[in-house]
């Protein structure tokens, strides 16, 4: 399980990177999750959402409504080019991490601790 | 066991989504999309439909409260356009306000043509009326000192009234400026009485002119008021004794207008009496907003008795103007002035009339700012102009705001009452994401478009209007002054604030329906069988109603007062008698020419007077002889023996003069409030015939005066003011009787009066040498005593007509529309065997009992207007409650006549058609 934080914290740059592979509608980023998390991840709608909201005030998302051919109406979200330009950034804070984190738990590590 | 229906339960957990206050329509269509992408999901697993709904949501809700925070707040913030997401930015939707605003144009032109020109009336009157109170308003204000001129007004000290003299005497200028700094200049202005003016022109032809606007001022009048020089200097124009200053258009009458006028000889007086002037100036017309106008400007330095007389206090003819310092303080100068009338009044006044007037009246100085005058506002009169009243201003401003009040209550009215046909496209764009606020600016555009095409049709109405207004109001108003910048944009802020007004109810009222309900058409106004009024929408009826029958009233009451005031008796008869004006002029002649129309035909009286009713105002005092010395106002007139057979005075006691008797200047005739003021009225004398027999002094003569007869009261002046205590004296006597001559002549009945008019004017040229004959019927005087009143009534009446007529369509609209409703009502109602009448009254009864409480409330508000209006006049009508409720009746009628024309309609249409109908 991941915690709630963690969550929190990356939901910008996973609902962006799952968008930047081409538009996607609520339900189906959730199961995107899910499978890539092995099932690890489970967002609820109540998490979704709301983050989807906000990136679409911010301008970084936009969204449409598609008629389905069941005849149902599905809101589409999408990158724009401002949420290109974020995803880099996000991208960079977040290897940055990693590869501190990567270091750090290598045995090898040069960091003494005394 | 019960059957699960998914589709039952998710319509349901939307219900309760629709509840949360921060979702919109579009943020619950993506949830319920995904709550069934979800159920699908689970569904296709094997899970069962009920369990695959009860997981959902489960799933979707935790949290979900927390989560809707979000939303509140980002909600607010710019949403990407979507098509049916609509802004509030207007300017974005315009192209779609203007369609859908065509659109209803087209299919509802009868209410839109209620809406647009009963808008437009209102604006027009409103423009109108708007114009008018800035012209008001706008007096005096173009002198550059305007905001620093005063006029100095006292205490009218020397009869009965309770009120103020707009002028002074000669002295007080001077000792004013001697004693307070703060004042900068002074001028004295004294109006003259008419003249004649003689002008010799080059080729010795001798041209006379009656001038009636001349006045003569202190040499520092223009240093006071801006006027504009053609010709000449103000610095000196008005130095010299003998100058006179014309007028442009004075000018072009007296000389050539490609000459320059400096320096040419006008000649005024009459023969005999002649005085040279030299022109020194000449300068534009004063503006028609001054409170006071010229067409001859001389010196008061040419006049010998201001000179002798210079210093008097009690010489109460000249209008005296201050300029003060810049930045004085008006209310500490005025009791600076206040602190000192006292020792003026002591110094200059009570010493030559005694302590009576001391003890009578408190003299005082008012300090008059010069842009107050024309209003009147401290109801002082104006000697050298007209005044106007703060109470009409304010009454046409109530008017204006009335009826343009009348019309947005048509339009919120009709708007509100259609609401049912505009029920569904709010359900539409509701649906569809329109946010309650962009719905709103949407109707708020309408109504704004409404009021703006009014607006121009008003601005029409207005120009095609403007020449009957100001005939009737004799202003001169123009189109173009409504043109300029300021005004333009106070229209445009009309426009907005009509439009606003007009549309915000109905913009709330229509914006508050649930948009599932109004698909299903369940707005209130669609299923009440009723007349479809709702309370707010019956209450502005009333309040049209009442507002029309208050106007009723107060316009029949008005009516009634001037006509009262025209047919009043006066106590004398004032049909048929022709008065000829300026009789002075011929001097030695006036007997002969008395004695030449005496005798033409279809004369039947002729008397010399020295004034005539409405103008009988020479004000002094009298004593009792063998009294107790106290001394009491009397006004004087000057009359030779025929006087009281040709006005027809009633003789109470005694006799009138005798002719040709030279014992006439030592008798006079009191009228009855005359001996009610001299104490006379007890009769306990013993003497049967008292007061036949006593005697007065009058004006500090020594004379005595006996009383040989007295005359029943008559109206001396207008019948704004009490009859005032007269002694009418004969022509012989040696009482101060002015300069003027008047001679008025009783012609018979039916005479022919164009033959007798022009055949004394002949007598007249021949007699005077061609001097301007002036001539007036003593009825047609009299009646230009209530010309102001005259033509606020006229005023009032179109206003009122138009207010009525406003409401009238309004409640047109608002009976076609609650009929179209019951249409099958009406069907089902005739099938059953209702009759035609009985239907009418059905479909007319809500409306009558609204225009009843209409009545209710009028009368009390009308009464209490025109009781007060009615203040004004001493002899006035008493309201008689008839007149309330023949208003009503009327309004009733008028009502009723609008009403039945549809109602009828209704009725008599064949039901099987009413049924057919949607």
């Amino acid at each position: 399980m991941i915690s709630r934080e963690l969550k929190a914290a990356s939901s910008k740059p996973v609902i962006l990177s799952i968008l930047s592979k081409g538009d996607s509608y609520g339900y189906q980023i959730l199961q995107d999750i899910l499978e890539l998390s092995g099932g690890k991840w489970e967002w609820s709608e109540a998490m979704l959402y709301p983050v989807l909201h906000r990136l679409n005030s911010e301008g970084l998302i936009q969204s449409r409504w598609e008629v389905q051919e069941n005849g149902r109406k599905r809101k589409y979200y999408g990158l724009t080019n401002t949420g290109r330009e974020a995803l880099v950034t996000e991208q960079a804070q977040w290897m940055n991490v990693h590869n501190v984190l990567i270091q750090l738990w290598n045995p090898n590590s040069k960091l003494s601790m005394e | 066991m019960e059957s699960f229906n998914l589709e039952t339960n998710i319509s349901n957990w939307k219900r309760k989504l629709f509840q949360k206050q921060n979702l919109e329509p579009g943020d619950i269509e993506e949830l319920e999309n995904h709550l069934r992408d979800s159920i699908e999901a689970l569904i296709s697993n094997g899970v069962n439909p009920k369990e695959a709904f009860e997981k959902s949501v489960a799933k979707m809700e935790s949290g979900f409260d927390e989560a809707l925070e979000e939303y509140k707040f980002s909600s607010a913030t710019h949403e990407p356009k979507s098509k049916w997401l609509s802004s509030w930015w207007i300017p974005e939707l315009l192209p779609n306000i203007l369609k859908v605003f065509l659109r209803n144009l087209k299919r509802q032109p009868g209410y839109s043509f209620i809406n647009i020109s009963g808008l437009a009336i209102g604006m027009a009157c409103c423009m109108i009326i708007f114009l008018f109170v800035q012209n008001e308003l706008s007096y005096d204000t173009f002198h550059e000192k305007s905001d620093r001129i005063f006029r100095v007004d006292q205490t009218l000290i020397w009869n009965d009234f309770d009120g103020l003299f707009s002028s002074t005497g000669p002295g007080v200028a001077a000792t004013l400026k001697a004693d307070f700094p703060e004042i900068e200049t002074t001028v004295r202005i004294n109006n003259l009485p008419d003249q004649l003016i003689t002008i010799q022109s080059s080729g010795n032809s001798i041209r006379y002119f009656e001038e009636d606007q001349i006045l003569a001022a202190d040499s520092t009048f223009f240093e006071v008021f801006t006027m504009d020089f053609l010709e000449g200097n103000p610095d000196n124009a008005l130095v010299n004794p003998y100058s006179i200053i014309l007028t442009e258009e004075t000018k072009s009458r007296y000389f050539q207008n490609n000459e320059s006028a400096l320096g040419k000889t006008v000649t005024i007086g009459n023969p005999g009496q002649q005085v040279d002037y030299m022109v020194t100036g000449v300068v534009d017309e004063m503006p028609s907003n001054s409170h006071f106008t010229f067409d001859l400007l001389t010196t008061l330095s040419s006049n010998p008795r201001v000179k002798q007389r210079e210093n008097t206090w009690i010489w109460t003819v000249f209008v005296t103007y201050l300029v003060l310092e810049e930045n004085t303080d008006l209310a500490s100068f005025q009791e600076k002035v206040n602190q000192k009338a006292p020792d003026y009044a002591k110094s200059n006044i009570f010493p030559l009339f005694g302590d009576e007037v001391e003890a009578a009246k408190k003299y005082e100085l008012f300090i008059t700012p010069l842009r107050e005058i024309y209003l009147d506002i401290n109801q002082a009169g104006n000697r050298i102009g007209s005044v106007s009243d703060y109470f009409y201003i304010f009454v046409f401003s109530s008017i204006a705001l009335i009826i343009i009040l009348l019309a947005a209550i048509n339009f919120m009215n009709l708007s509100s009452a259609r609401s049912a046909h505009r029920a569904k496209e709010v359900g539409i764009r509701k649906t569809l994401g329109s946010q309650k606020t962009s719905l709103i600016s949407q109707f708020l555009s309408e109504s704004i478009l409404f009021s703006t095409i009014s607006m121009f049709l008003a601005l029409g109405i207005v120009y095609l209007c403007m020449p009957f207004f100001n005939i009737i109001a004799a202003k001169e108003l123009t189109f173009s002054d409504l043109l300029t910048g300021i005004n333009l944009l106070q229209i445009i802020g009309l426009t907005l604030a009509t439009g606003l007004l007009a549309g915000i109810y109905p913009a709330l009222y229509l914006t508050s329906f649930n948009p599932i309900e109004a698909f299903k058409g369940k707005i209130s106004s669609l299923t009440n069988n009723k007349f479809s009024f709702n309370g707010l929408r019956n209450s502005l009826v009333v309040f049209q109603f009442a507002i029309s029958i208050m106007l009723i009233s107060c316009s029949v009451i008005i009516y009634q007062q001037l006509n009262f005031l025209q047919n009043k008796s006066l106590g004398f008869d004032k049909n048929n008698v022709l008065v000829i004006e300026n009789v002075e002029k011929l001097d030695d002649q006036i007997e002969t020419f008395k004695q030449m129309i005496e005798q033409k035909s279809g004369v039947v009286n002729v008397t010399k007077t020295n004034a005539v009713p409405p103008q009988i105002w020479h004000e002094d005092f009298a004593t009792v002889y063998g009294g107790d010395g106290n001394s009491v106002p009397l006004n004087s007139l000057n009359v030779d023996s025929d006087f009281i057979s040709t006005y027809d005075l009633e003789i109470v006691q005694g006799r009138e003069f005798e002719k040709e008797s030279s014992a006439n200047q030592r008798y006079v005739v009191l009228n009855e409030t005359a001996l009610d003021h001299l104490n006379w009225t007890d009769g306990s004398s013993g003497n049967p015939d008292f007061p036949l027999g006593e005697s007065i002094l009058f004006s500090g003569l020594d004379t005595q005066y006996e009383i040989i007869g007295v005359v029943k009261d008559f109206n001396l002046t207008s019948l704004h003011y009490n009859i005032q205590p007269l002694a009418i004296f004969h022509d012989e006597s040696t009482v101060w009787k002015g300069d003027n001559r008047f001679l008025s002549v009783r012609t018979s009945e039916g005479a022919n009066l164009m033959a007798l008019i022009n055949s004394v004017e002949n007598e007249w040229t021949q007699i005077s040498g061609g001097l301007p004959f002036d001539f007036t019927f003593l009825d047609d005087q009299l009646a230009s005593q209530y010309e102001f009143e005259q033509r606020v009534s006229s005023l009032v009446t179109i206003f009122t007509g138009l207010a009525i007529f406003i409401a009238l369509l309004g409640l047109l609209g608002l009976v076609s529309f609650a009929i179209e409703k019951r249409t099958k009502e009406i069907g089902v109602r005739k099938v059953m065997g209702a009759s035609s009448s009985r239907i009418v009254f059905l479909l007319s009864k809500d409306t009558l009992k609204l225009v009843l409480i209409a009545i209710i409330i009028s009368i009390p508000v009308s009464w209490y207007l025109m009781e007060n209006w009615l203040q004004n006049f001493v002899f006035r009508v008493e309201i008689n409650p008839v007149i309330f409720i023949l208003s009503g009746v009327f309004a009733i009628l008028l009502a009723w006549a609008v009403l039945s024309y549809q109602t009828i309609k209704a009725s008599v249409q064949n039901p099987v058609k009413s049924l057919k109908s949607e």
